[in-house]
């Protein structure tokens, strides 16, 4: 009994974490990087989705394998994010760098408002189901408990795509050149960096996170519109208890706040969502900069 | 404060009922909805544009006093409006001083941070708690009395009696606005937002001040739930869903953050036309308005009270030339 009790909370934790990894890195290099808190990543993880459900809907009928559709889902991440930050950056948020921050908030809230429309716009306003991908891998006996096997492969693949990104931050020359200028825009503007490419690129980078993580997440959804708004609140709260722009603050909150949330759906359901926003109160009451900021 | 402003606002309240003589029952409803959403955004003028505190939490207040109203009607069967209005807004200020005495400890973002979790609290307690709240269903309403016999939701008058009650207290959370802006305290609180570690040498306690704030914008925030209870006599937990309070954030700063003239006029633009384009593209509103943001944001920086400021300007003008005719 309590075997499979640990087992349970564990593993929940673990899918939990991914998800919100996925989707809190993101935000937060974009808060980092642009200074903007980007109250359309919501929107932005809902088209990551719809995109995939298109996708895979193309690659079944056209006689495609069903394996073929683990492609599908990464695929349409990559390319929803790749569109949306190569159209939204240097039309739109590159004007209002300079604005203050209300103003900045305004025109992101606008945008996810104008996303979510056009999601219901493209793909029609009820509820979308994919779960092929999801079906075709059956399930798995971890310690007694069953679980869909689909979400060993949302694991792997979130880990890989979390760690690569971690890796490119850490290690390259541009993840490198992208730590300078979220630290100083100016100094890195005298020492040669194109700043507006490395904010295009970061913008990328940070949406493309949330795509994918849409992505992997659809085939154990039923997508309707206006869903995004309770992950994009559940990333605000990530992000301010790891510390805003941290990205290592990100990650390690989002494990807190799953584990946190497996733990208390056994004990008390009713507090299911009530907890991660009372840790946020905490954490913010006690050092208001959050676990990592500066 | 000038001495005729007392006199203006009671030719408001006049105007106002004459309004809702001539118009529709429709537009009533969708004119006392803006007039609610107004008192809120009041509240969040003096936050925003006084101390420059982006409150994201106005929705829990919001909730609180509507759901005051439902459950003390549900498990007290009180049908007295004065009744359910005065509890509601008391339990609102009650709680508003509680989030408000933890909240002021931060600032700027992390202040946004801190209301939008105390909203989703009380968002959550509401949904997940339901066999008290009622979850999702929400909560029904009764038709209330005015003083136990007169029946409040008079179908038979060309006006309807909630029309009359929401503008009665409209006018008055208007003049008590007025009243604080043009007041020491509001200076106060300017100074604070501009130089707060100069006013705190100065002698000013910031949390005080601050704190009193965050009430007065709570306490507005309660009055409105109530009324909104009143008005659509039904409710759910949606209303202290973090989306609500970016409405009213958006709608303040739409009027210009620290012009109370520029929020009413947004409160009621923003109401009207998210009404009509609901009735005539149904699954499209949103993108009208976040078209019509983004053109305000870029053109029009300082928002609706820029235009405001410019019409007023005008008619100064036009005062100042028949003056020197006659």
């Amino acid at each position: 009994m309590l075997e499979t009790l640990v087992v349970t909370i564990l593993f929940n934790t673990l899918i939990y974490t991914i998800i919100l990894a996925l989707i809190s890195v993101g935000l937060n290099m974009i808060l980092g990087v642009l200074k903007i808190l980007n109250v359309a990543h919501g929107a932005f993880f809902a088209l990551g989705a719809y995109t995939s459900v298109t996708l895979v809907k193309i690659f079944l009928t056209g006689g495609l394998p069903i394996f073929t559709t683990y492609i599908a889902l990464i695929l349409a991440g990559v390319l929803s994010g790749l569109i949306v930050g190569i159209l939204i950056e240097p039309t739109i948020l590159r004007r209002i760098y300079t604005r203050i921050e209300v103003y900045q908030l305004l025109v992101t809230y606008s945008l996810a408002l104008i996303i979510e429309d056009l999601i219901k716009f493209i793909w029609g306003p009820e509820a979308k189901i994919i779960n092929e991908p999801y079906l075709y891998l059956g399930t798995l006996n971890i310690g007694g408990v069953f679980y869909p096997t689909y979400y060993i492969f949302l694991i792997i693949v979130g880990s890989i795509i979390l760690f690569t990104t971690y890796v490119f931050l850490n290690t390259t020359y541009l993840g490198k050149i992208i730590y300078a200028t979220a630290f100083d825009k100016e100094i890195s503007l005298t020492m040669g960096v194109n700043v507006n490419k490395i904010y295009t690129y970061s913008f990328i980078i940070g949406t493309m996170l949330t795509t994918l993580g849409g992505a992997l997440m659809s085939p154990t959804l039923s997508l309707q519109p206006g869903f995004s708004s309770e992950y994009i609140v559940i990333a605000f709260a990530i992000i301010v208890i790891g510390g805003l722009g941290s990205v290592k603050g990100a990650f390690l909150a989002s494990t807190i706040t799953a584990l946190a949330r497996s733990i208390t759906i056994i004990i008390f359901p009713e507090l299911e969502l009530a907890i991660l926003f009372m840790i946020m109160v905490t954490v913010l009451l006690i050092k208001p900069t959050g676990l990592f900021g500066g | 404060m000038k001495p005729y402003q007392g006199y203006l606002i009671l030719l408001y309240y006049i105007v106002l009922i004459i309004i809702g003589f001539l118009a529709s029952k429709y537009i009533q409803f969708i004119l006392s909805l803006a007039l609610i959403y107004a008192i809120v955004a009041m509240g969040l003028v003096i936050l925003i544009g006084y101390c420059g505190l982006i409150s994201f939490g106005q929705g829990a207040f919001y909730a609180i006093g509507a759901y005051s109203v439902g459950l003390i009607y549900k498990y007290a069967h009180i049908e007295n409006v004065e009744i359910l209005f005065t509890i509601g807004i008391i339990a609102g200020t009650l709680i508003s001083i509680l989030i408000g005495l933890l909240c002021i400890r931060t600032r700027k973002i992390a202040f946004a941070m801190i209301t939008l979790a105390f909203t989703m609290i009380i968002y959550t307690i509401l949904l997940k708690f339901y066999y008290i709240t009622g979850g999702t269903d929400g909560l029904r309403i009764p038709i209330v009395k005015i003083a136990g016999f007169i029946p409040f939701r008079g179908r038979e008058l060309p006006i309807s009696n909630e029309y009359f009650f929401i503008v009665a207290i409209f006018v008055v959370v208007l003049y008590l606005t007025t009243r604080i802006i043009n007041s020491p305290f509001s200076y106060t609180l300017r100074m604070l937002r501009d130089a707060e570690v100069r006013a705190i040498s100065l002698g000013i306690s910031p949390s005080k001040a601050y704190l009193i704030a965050f009430t007065y914008s709570g306490f507005l925030g309660s009055i409105a739930g109530t009324l909104y209870a009143f008005l659509n006599a039904h409710i759910d937990p949606s209303l202290a869903y973090w989306t609500t309070s970016g409405e009213f954030v958006f709608i303040t700063i739409l009027g210009g953050i620290s012009s109370i003239g520029g929020v009413i006029l947004a409160s009621i633009i923003y109401t009207f036309l998210k009404a009509y384009l609901i009735a005539y593209t149904a699954y499209y509103w949103q993108f009208a308005i976040g078209i019509m943001l983004l053109l305000i944001v870029f053109l029009s920086p300082k928002g609706i009270s820029l235009i405001i400021d410019k019409t007023s300007r005008v008619f100064y003008k036009f005062i100042k030339l028949y003056k020197k005719t006659s």
